[in-house]
């Protein structure tokens, strides 16, 4: 180390970090201004070589215990990083309990991740799959095992965290990484909202009624789709777990734990994460067993098939089109025009060049 | 630290220098000519207190029982004024979205010696109309968020969602999400005839008050107020009732 090096040495270590080598910031990183501000860790900034390392191992299948299953098995790029299942197979064999999770815009929404908000950190959830029986089922002192030995992998991860000494928190930090960098922000939705494009009468039609909640008292119609959803990422909320919601599918008979299995509370039962809407049309099938194959099943389980629950969520029960009757079935009772516009909103989402950004695609191809 | 940033190909070298200076003087006490005031809240209903989910709660204005799911609201432009009402704290970026769940609230504040005299606080129930149109981030106000309503009409401010019992009836759903520049009430709190520097100062929310005061809000009647803009500046005649003074602390 130079002189200029050993003199603000002191300043370094007081910062906690030791790197020898120092990485880059990445290049050519964007993100709307419309989708807010974002927090790093700061253990783990964003880096150019932490984000390549962590492509590599999302697509590397020797993250399993068969050598056959990678992240992105269960996450393909073509789906917007889902796999249109309604449950995943694994080196198991047995089908998992929910469904794959479209990878995007994670550095908004709800900072908890999992269909249960279980793990409050994407670098932790990461370490999740690849040790899970039921996905790639590899302990992860295994997968460094293998790491470590491949002749190309320790010096990637000394030039990202400045040593060879592959760890699980390196692995979970650079898959953190690359995963963060799954911007998808070029959707027909996102260039009419920058005003590069219009949208047709039908989507603008369907936006409307996407953000409006219905108020029959004053003629005002809507999906009200906007209270969970937020406007402009369309996932949900990101504080506290206000992106955690019980939208109607079960009856207390059948009522999963979900958020109540982190919270303990009774009042959480049957709560699952509000997803991004975002490349909808491409990650069928929906919620978070998978349960419905179509976006036309989704808005008919909104429109009249909304189940009751003790934990039903307030405004589930209380939107709708028309005045509340107490024969009449729970959901929101749009028209068929309105439902079909909706559709055609949720189809704006789609974002071409987020699924086929070679950025984000497998390395090896 | 929240900040909002592109990603610049700076150089390495005098970036992370940049990184680690600041790390020091951020680490640095606050400069001595500040003082540090902290506000309270704690919501209550009926005088018990708030307990989200599974607490029942007597129906302020005739039968039966309600629960409380969700309770927040964003207080703003706060100020500390002195007995001639002139302002001798101004905070910067004041929208705070208090959500209620289960604990009390606190914001801390670093004032200028020379706002230490304060004698009177004043803050607001809701979002000025600049604010309302603003779809960058502020404070709290995230057009992101849970308060957010569409970009033309901006944030509900208060949001209160839960369920009304009665026996032998349909479960009926409260939704009130209470929006619109015009409804946003400013409370001045005259904390005199104290005459020594304050330290803190608790509030109670009494959550059941939104509901009686000016106008009767019945929940058979009126179950759900959102769009609706005349049910809003209904409800609103109530806001001046919901926060009321429990406690001042100071200098000893």
């Amino acid at each position: 180390m130079n002189n200029l090096s050993l003199r603000f040495c002191w300043v370094i270590l007081l910062a906690g970090c030791v790197n020898q080598h120092q990485p880059a910031p990445i290049e050519d990183f964007k993100a709307p201004f419309y989708y807010g501000s974002f927090e790093l860790p700061k253990e783990n900034p964003l880096t150019k070589e932490g984000v390549e390392l962590g492509r590599l191992l999302f697509y590397d299948t020797r993250l399993s215990s068969t050598n056959k299953i990678s992240c992105a098995s269960c996450h393909q790029q073509n789906k917007a990083f889902t796999d249109g299942l309604a449950h995943s197979i694994g080196v198991s064999g047995i089908p998992t309990e929910k469904s794959s999770m479209s990878l995007v815009n994670l550095l908004w929404g709800p900072r908890h991740f999992f269909w249960d908000g279980r793990v409050d950190n994407l670098e932790a959830q990461s370490l999740f799959p690849i040790q899970n029986p039921d996905e790639m089922g590899l302990p992860i002192e295994k997968a460094i095992e293998k790491l470590q030995a491949d002749p190309a992998y320790p010096k990637l991860f000394d030039m990202a965290f400045g040593s060879e000494q592959i760890t699980a928190e390196k692995i979970a930090f650079s898959l953190a990484s690359f995963q963060r960098t799954l911007v998808s922000q070029n959707s027909k939705y996102d260039k009419f909202l920058r005003g590069e494009i219009e949208l047709t009468e039908q989507e603008l039609y369907g936006k409307q009624l996407f953000m409006t909640h219905p108020d029959p008292s004053s003629g005002l119609r809507g999906g009200n789709c906007g209270d969970c959803h937020s406007q402009f990422l369309t996932s949900g909320f990101d504080t506290g777990f206000d992106g955690f919601k019980n939208n109607g599918l079960d009856s207390d008979d059948d009522l999963q734990s979900g958020l109540a299995s982190v919270t303990g509370k009774e009042s959480d039962k049957g709560k699952f994460k509000v997803p991004s809407l975002r490349n909808i049309a491409l990650t069928a099938p929906y919620m978070h067993d998978g349960r419905f194959e179509s976006l036309e099943e989704v808005v008919d389980h909104y429109d009249h098939g909304v189940k009751d629950s003790k934990t039903l969520d307030p405004l589930m029960r209380e939107t709708s089109n028309e005045t509340l009757k107490s024969d009449q079935s729970l959901g929101f009772h749009l028209t068929e025009s309105e439902k079909q516009a909706i559709i055609i909103f949720l189809h704006t989402l789609t974002d071409e060049e987020f699924i086929s950004d070679k950025k984000f695609s497998d390395p090896n191809r | 630290m929240k900040s909002s940033f592109q990603i610049r190909n700076f150089p390495i070298q005098i970036g992370s220098w940049i990184v680690w200076i600041a790390a020091i003087t951020s680490a640095c006490n606050p400069p001595d000519d500040t003082k540090h005031v902290s506000i309270t809240f704690e919501a209550l209903v009926n005088g018990l207190p708030l307990i989200i989910g599974t607490e029942r709660y007597q129906n302020p204005n005739g039968e039966g029982e309600f629960s409380v799911e969700n309770f927040k609201f964003f207080l703003s432009n706060l100020k500390l004024l002195d007995d001639s009402n002139n302002v001798l704290y101004s905070e910067p970026e004041s929208y705070h979205l208090l959500r209620f769940n289960d604990k009390e609230i606190v914001l801390q504040l670093d004032i200028h010696n020379s706002a230490r005299n304060f004698n009177k606080i004043q803050f607001s129930i809701g979002i000025d109309s600049i604010a309302n149109k603003n779809i960058t981030q502020v404070g709290d106000l995230n057009p992101n968020g849970s308060m957010a309503w569409n970009w033309t009409t901006g944030y509900k401010f208060l949001v209160m969602e839960g369920n009304y019992y009665q026996k032998d009836q349909d479960t009926v759903p409260l939704v009130y999400h209470i929006g619109f520049s015009e409804n946003l009430h400013t409370f001045v709190f005259d904390l005199t005839p104290i005459d020594t520097e304050i330290n803190s100062m608790a509030f109670k929310v009494e959550l059941s008050n939104l509901f009686k005061g000016e106008h009767i809000v019945n929940f058979e009647s009126m179950p759900s107020i959102t769009f609706n803009k005349a049910n809003a500046q209904y409800i609103s005649k109530n806001l001046g009732n919901l926060i009321l003074v429990e406690a001042i602390h100071v200098d000893q």
